[in-house]
């Protein structure tokens, strides 16, 4: 039933002198899974992975590669690879050179080198490249080299060390596709680190919210998007309009709060309300719905339209409420509201109950 | 800003220039005019058992100074990557020897050698007392040419099945090779033509040729052999510099790498 865990960290500590750089981190990665952690700079995600790699020794904690604990070992037994942020192709061999480089380290015989190379090539569309130089690349075609360099030697895990880096938008979005197309053929185990949003979320079975050394929440895509369990991962994984609030009352899970903008409600399901009195009231901005139709929902604020921003498939509207607070609401595809008519009026914005969320103060 | 730069060229080169012309002339010396063409005292030179003994012991002094500055220069440039306890003072250490003035360097090694080790001198006693002074240019030379990557092709490799020794002859020597070159062929030359410190610790018998010759010329005039073998030397470290600082600039100038 249980699919078996590939990857099992517990109580991973790491210092560099007097900061804490990984705190008693603990985490699991199954057979298979693409595991993406994500987090602001500093908050220990490549520190971590560096120690599954080998390359940081840790201070406290057990790192275990399919049931057997590696920490002893030296980073060329592990069987894990990294692909780097810049890459870190070998800038004196040629292609076919680097993406057998690992082969060749293990005196693999020289047929099977040639065999596995060249159908990795294939695998990343790179064929027949083998003996260019790796200054004569694209950006892309480094990038799948790279890939190829680890995905020749079909580690247990495969470590991602931010790889996408600050290439242009479409070759982002490109590379993006790759990994997961590949992933998906392939089936590999996969740890991947990032600070950005989008693709952790595109490529996440399951992430892990870091922030400052701890773990923030460990879910799948759509359990910390739509129930962050802390104010840090709602805000680190998209918009958040917030709302500082007092419990005023809790009656089966719904929670109503008393706001600078009225009294608000609020699914509870965490129950937060019956243990604190000051909390952060928050709504996401493509969950708030504007103009009339807004009138319809339970939670209903008048402010001032302020600004409307046209974003090609989605829309932005910016109101001021009456206590100054400024929300923003995003209406997409066939939701698309236009009020570019009614600037500096006053407008309806409104949510769902289930839609808000709340965090203790 | 060009006459300046004309004018300090002019007073190193022409001395040698001057030295190199009159080592070919048929008379002895600096009888001028210039007489003629002449090989004879490239021939006597040659003929010459103090001066050539002397000359073979600079060239193998010269040679283990070098392999013994790239050896350490190499290691310790590699090492002072990672920050460790008493980075900063080893690193000034080692700088030390650079600043450090030579004659008292020379006296205090003989002193070392003879009196507390009872080493007699040698072209090792010269090698190891030269080395003390290359190594420290060795090491800036690396240390700021080397690539600010090279830690992180070192990680690739590890993490792609390479233990330690395929590492570092895989990866990190072929992406060193140049930079070692250049600091061979600089010690080379430095320590072919030092005198100062090698003044105290070279044998007595067929010592360092920059010695012989400065003990030689403070007794006797010199004889045209002495030009003749001044314009070989001139020559090979000339050479050397040229060839050094040739690879330098093709390979980004002599600015430091960011």
């Amino acid at each position: 039933m249980d699919v078996p865990s590939k990857l099992v960290v517990q109580g991973l500590t790491k210092r560099f002198g007097r900061v804490v750089a990984v705190n008693e981190v603990s985490f699991e990665i199954r057979e298979g899974e693409f595991f993406v952690i994500i987090g602001p700079s500093g908050c220990g995600k490549t520190t971590s992975l560096r120690c599954v790699a080998g390359l940081e020794t840790p201070d406290s904690g057990s790192i275990r590669v399919s049931g057997s604990d590696i920490r002893s070992m030296p980073v060329y037994k592990r069987d894990v690879c990294i692909v780097f942020q810049d890459l870190a192709l070998f800038p004196h061999m040629n292609v076919f050179d680097n993406v057998s480089f690992g082969l060749r380290m293990m005196g693999s015989p020289k047929d099977r080198i040639e065999k596995e190379v060249d159908e990795v090539l294939r695998l990343v569309q790179l064929e027949g490249l083998g003996g260019r130089r790796i200054t004569e690349l694209s950006g892309g075609q480094r990038q799948r080299v790279a890939l190829a360099r680890s995905l020749v030697l079909k580690p247990s895990i495969l470590l991602f060390d931010e790889p996408i880096g600050g290439a242009e938008p479409e070759l982002r979005d490109r590379m993006l596709a790759e990994i997961k197309e590949l992933h998906r053929r392939l089936g590999f185990t996969a740890l991947y680190v990032t600070h950005d949003q989008e693709q952790a979320m595109r490529l996440a079975d399951r992430i892990m919210v870091m922030n400052q050394g701890s773990i923030e929440q460990i879910g799948t895509p759509e359990e910390v998007y739509l129930n962050p369990s802390t104010l840090f991962v709602a805000r680190f994984l998209g918009g958040l309009n917030m709302l500082d609030g007092e419990v005023a009352s809790l009656k089966d899970d719904l929670l109503m709060v008393k706001t600078g903008a009225g009294d608000l409600a609020v699914n509870d399901r965490r129950k937060i309300g019956a243990k604190v009195k000051r909390v952060i009231y928050c709504i996401r901005p493509e969950k708030v719905s504007i103009g009339e139709q807004a009138r319809k929902l339970d939670n209903t604020v008048e402010g001032k339209l302020v600004d409307q921003t046209y974003k090609g498939s989605s829309i932005e509207h910016v109101v001021h409420l009456k206590n100054g607070v400024a929300f923003r609401s995003v209406s997409e595809g066939r939701d698309l509201v236009d009020l570019g008519s009614y600037i500096d009026r006053d407008v309806v914005i409104g949510w769902k109950s289930n839609d808000s969320l709340v965090f203790p103060a | 800003m060009a006459a300046y730069i004309g004018g300090i060229l002019f007073l190193v080169y022409v001395p040698i220039a001057h030295m190199i012309v009159f080592s070919f002339n048929t008379l002895p010396l600096l009888y001028y005019p210039f007489q003629g063409w002449s090989l004879q005292w490239y021939s006597a030179f040659v003929n010459d058992p103090e001066l050539i003994g002397s000359l073979e012991n600079s060239i193998i002094q010269a040679a283990i100074t070098t392999v013994v500055t790239v050896a350490v220069s190499a290691s310790t440039a590699l090492a002072l990557r990672r920050r460790f306890p008493l980075h900063d003072p080893f690193f000034y250490m080692i700088l030390l020897g650079m600043i450090y003035p030579g004659v008292t360097l020379g006296l205090t090694n003989l002193v070392v050698d003879i009196r507390v080790f009872n080493i007699p001198l040698s072209i090792w006693t010269v090698s190891s007392t030269l080395s003390v002074w290359t190594v420290p240019f060795g090491l800036l030379i690396l240390m700021m040419r080397f690539d600010p990557y090279l830690t992180r092709y070192e990680e690739a490799a590890r993490t792609h099945r390479a233990n330690e020794w395929k590492v570092f002859t895989n990866v990190t020597f072929p992406l060193i090779r140049t930079e070692l070159i250049v600091v061979a062929l600089f010690a080379f030359t430095m320590a072919l033509g030092e005198v100062f410190r090698s003044t105290f610790v070279s044998p007595l018998t067929n010592p360092e040729l920059p010695v012989l010759l400065l003990s030689t010329l403070e007794t006797k005039p010199p004889t045209p052999e002495y030009f003749a073998l001044g314009t070989v030397i001139s020559v090979v470290s000339l050479s050397a510099i040229l060839i050094g600082g040739a690879i330098l600039v093709r390979r980004g100038g002599f600015v430091v790498k960011r």
